[in-house]
């Protein structure tokens, strides 16, 4: 695949000497795929090329696999390709690092100019465009992450209670009334733990960038009938009837430094469960996320 | 002259362990760094800080590993781990060791100076 100007991804590929062919400009394009490996002869696989496009023009591409690989001599190819996934994942978790330190330095450095100083205003757009770096990055954890199809027994509410942990120094520093109600401690599903984790992260972080210092977040677990419901309520700015049928659309973003795949991710992880993702807003007042999981017998 | 608390902060990533030792000299601490667990730990038997920043994967023994070999030590003394991933399993099991905070980078250096700050006056 040439990969246009999506160097870190053509890099990843050439160093492992694997050459894909396929057409570059693809926004989001799913389907079967001919992938050339390099040695190793030509490979159909049912390929979700999604490249990743800002304003600026494509920062990325992500490329994974469903289904074996079908041809002559490819045994332990579809392999390599799903270990691609977890490749990237690692590359990307060791970009975290140098972004994390050159955006403290910035940070000092700002501290140590004056309002009035020029270069201040040049070391805040080099923070902010770290930051748009660093949800990148996130994003493609995240996607890689979606790979990983391993289903285990989750105790839901234990599971929520230990992502609002990771939150808690966020909405301590918003001022945020988080409120947790579990109408039933005695949640299961049949899941994969990291993708559903990945889906309440979504959620409580939208919620979070939604709403104003002081507001409320409250997450409500509850089990009707064959179903398990999780909701995420905000008191934040709401929806805006405009917006309302892209929200779910890949990179649909009303944020400065959104990349707009959080809920894009989210439906698809909760569809891959057999679950459905929804919401209701008010428009200044707030909103509810909730996604449904059917129960199968042995999550009862 | 009142003794200026002081921190040690363990990380391998060389800039990372810079940027945090640089950014909390500027508020005021006395501040040491290490790249391992067994540097940390001579180099706690010697200055005795009040409180540790540690990453939770450094080389050697993990970060936990070594915020109970330091609380062995010092009972008093603060440990605030920090990381590259939220693991929630490490997450529970940081605070059961006895950790004050549990930092997911990237975050923002305020948090931390503000994590400090509350950390040594509790
Ligand atoms: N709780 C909410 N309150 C208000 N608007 C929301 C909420 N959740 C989602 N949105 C809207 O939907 C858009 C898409 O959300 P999504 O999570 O997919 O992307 P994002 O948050 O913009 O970026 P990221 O990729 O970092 O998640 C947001 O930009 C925002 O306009
Ligand atoms: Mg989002």
């Amino acid at each position: 695949m040439s990969f246009g100007d999506s160097n870190v991804y053509e890099d990843f590929f050439t160093s492992r000497s694997y050459k894909v062919s396929e057409d570059p400009d693809v926004f989001v394009k799913e389907g079967a795929h001919t992938v050339v490996l390099e040695n190793k002869g030509c490979h159909t696989f049912n390929v979700n090329t999604i490249v990743v496009k800002n304003k600026k023009g494509v920062s990325g591409v992500i490329v994974y696999c469903e289904g074996e690989g079908k041809s002559e001599d490819n045994k332990g190819a579809s392999e390599s390709l799903s270990v691609i996934g977890e490749l990237a994942a690692s590359a990307v978790h060791e970009i975290k690092n140098p972004l994390f330190s050159i955006r403290g330095f910035l940070q000092i450095l700002n501290n140590t100019l004056s309002e009035s100083d020029k270069r201040k205003e040049y070391v805040k757009i080099m923070i902010s465009e770290v930051d748009r770096l660093e949800s990148l990055v996130k994003d493609f954890l995240m996607l890689a992450k979606t790979q990983n199809d391993s289903k285990e027994l989750v105790w839901v509410c234990e599971l929520v209670r230990e992502v609002v942990e990771l939150y808690k120094n966020s909405f301590e520093k918003k001022k945020i009334q988080f409120r947790l109600q579990a109408k039933d401690e005695s949640v299961f599903l049949w899941a994969n733990k990291d993708q559903l984790e990945q889906v309440f992260i979504n959620l409580l972080q939208n919620a979070l960038e939604a709403v104003e210092e002081g507001g409320s977040i409250d997450v409500i677990v509850s089990k009707k009938e064959e179903k398990v419901m999780i909701q995420v309520k905000d008191s934040g700015r709401g929806i805006s009837p405009e917006v309302r049928d892209k929200i779910f659309t890949p990179f649909f973003t009303t944020k400065k430094n959104g990349t707009g795949l959080g809920l894009f991710i989210s439906k698809r992880i909760v569809e891959n469960h057999e679950g459905k993702i929804y919401f209701s807003s008010d428009e200044g007042k707030g909103t509810i996320f909730s996604v449904e999981f059917p129960m199968r017998e042995t999550d009862r | 002259m009142e003794r200026k608390n002081r921190i040690l902060v363990v990380d391998d990533q060389i800039w990372v362990r810079r940027m945090l030792q640089e950014a909390l000299q500027v508020q005021g601490y006395e501040v040491f760094g290490a790249s391992s667990g067994f540097e940390a730990l001579q180099l706690a038997a010697e200055k005795k800080p009040d409180l540790a920043v540690i990453d939770m994967a450094i080389p050697g023994m993990d970060g936990l590993t070594l915020l109970s070999k330091l609380r062995e030590i010092n009972l008093n003394l603060r440990g605030i781990m920090i990381s590259g991933d939220g693991e929630k399993k490490a997450v529970k099991r940081a605070l059961e060791v006895g950790a004050f905070a549990y930092l997911v980078k990237p975050f923002d250096i305020s948090s931390l100076e503000n994590l400090i700050r509350r950390a040594l006056t509790s």
